[in-house]
């Protein structure tokens, strides 16, 4: 389990970006690095449709020193595509072993996202449960993201994003509410962010599809 | 002289007028707003092996494609191609036909 441990450490400073869409192309595969005011985490998922994905999902809450390792499925509720803007609603869930000191248990999360985009201006929201099936883990998280886009770049052009993100997390005393401005840099299927957070933590997210 | 010089610009014209006339189709996309969605339809279209050159441009919606040399895709194969990876087509203009 140790292993399993720095595994998941190991990863989570590689890669899983909760405020992008988890589901690739038909047959794309995607690797997500997100590491944030709360946690580091990595998600390596394959899409055999543009509908849902799985993969292996694993998450490292920094301040509890837990580490979930999992089988993550992603789908898509709905897409509204119009024009000059689209829209998608997704249910996440995932299932796992959760450790904490040695501690194993079986855990599960689930939780919506969406999102609202134009090329100029970008809005999302995510919830999620976490439950282990005994004391590890039971908490609640909530996010939101709005950001604008300074100049409008056309495909193959660096895009660059301004964004403010706040997570709630109300099991987290002190922390139940974080704001993290941050930019975004988008080009080609490579995406990547840099913030830092109200509570003075660095973030840094990756995403690369292939 | 005159022979060459006629024979030479002939060839010339023939090899001008056949990349000229190679099929061109555009096609108007709803959703396509952000890169990676660019990235999605290039590189299916890419796969296909009638297709010899594909752009996408957010600013007029539109993904662009160019056929290889008596190669061809149906309408429907075109939109099967877009809806399947989660856009919607508006319309196929078929601009340029041999």
């Amino acid at each position: 389990m140790k292993l399993s441990l720095t595994l998941t450490i190991l990863l989570s400073f590689l890669a899983s970006n909760v405020f992008a869409r988890p589901i690739s192309y038909s047959g794309g595969t995607t690797i997500m690095q997100n590491n944030d005011a709360i946690k580091n985490s990595i998600h390596a998922h394959y899409s055999p449709t543009y509908k849902y994905s799985v993969g292996y999902k694993g998450e490292y809450f920094r301040r509890d020193q837990i580490a979930l390792n999992g089988l993550q499925l992603n789908n898509l509720l709905k897409r509204w595509n119009m024009p000059g803007s689209q829209g998608n609603l997704y249910l996440k869930t995932s299932v796992g072993n959760a450790n904490k000191s040695g501690k194993n248990e079986l855990y599960g999360f689930t939780g919506v996202a969406g999102d609202f985009e134009t090329r100029k201006y970008f809005i999302s929201y995510e919830n999620r449960y976490y439950k282990s099936d005994g004391d590890i883990i039971s908490q609640f998280q909530q996010s939101a993201r709005v950001g604008i886009a300074p100049y409008v770049a056309n495909y193959g052009n660096l895009h660059t994003w301004l964004m403010l993100q706040v997570t709630h997390t109300p099991e987290f005393e002190g922390d139940e509410v974080i704001a993290t401005p941050l930019v975004r840099f988008f080009k080609g299927a490579h995406l990547a962010e840099f913030g830092v957070s109200s509570n003075k933590r660095f973030l840094f997210n990756f995403i690369a599809r292939f | 002289m005159f022979r060459k010089f006629i024979t030479v610009f002939s060839l010339i014209f023939l090899i001008n007028t056949s990349s000229a006339f190679a099929k061109e189709i555009n096609v108007d996309v709803n959703g396509l707003v952000c890169e990676f969605c660019a990235v999605t339809i290039e590189k299916n279209f890419k796969k296909k092996d009638e297709i010899k050159e594909v752009k996408v441009d957010l600013d007029q919606k539109k993904v662009f494609l160019t056929f290889k040399d008596g190669k061809d895709l149906s309408d429907k194969e075109i939109a099967d191609t877009i809806k399947n990876n989660g856009y919607n087509v508006v319309k196929i203009n078929r601009e340029k036909d041999d």
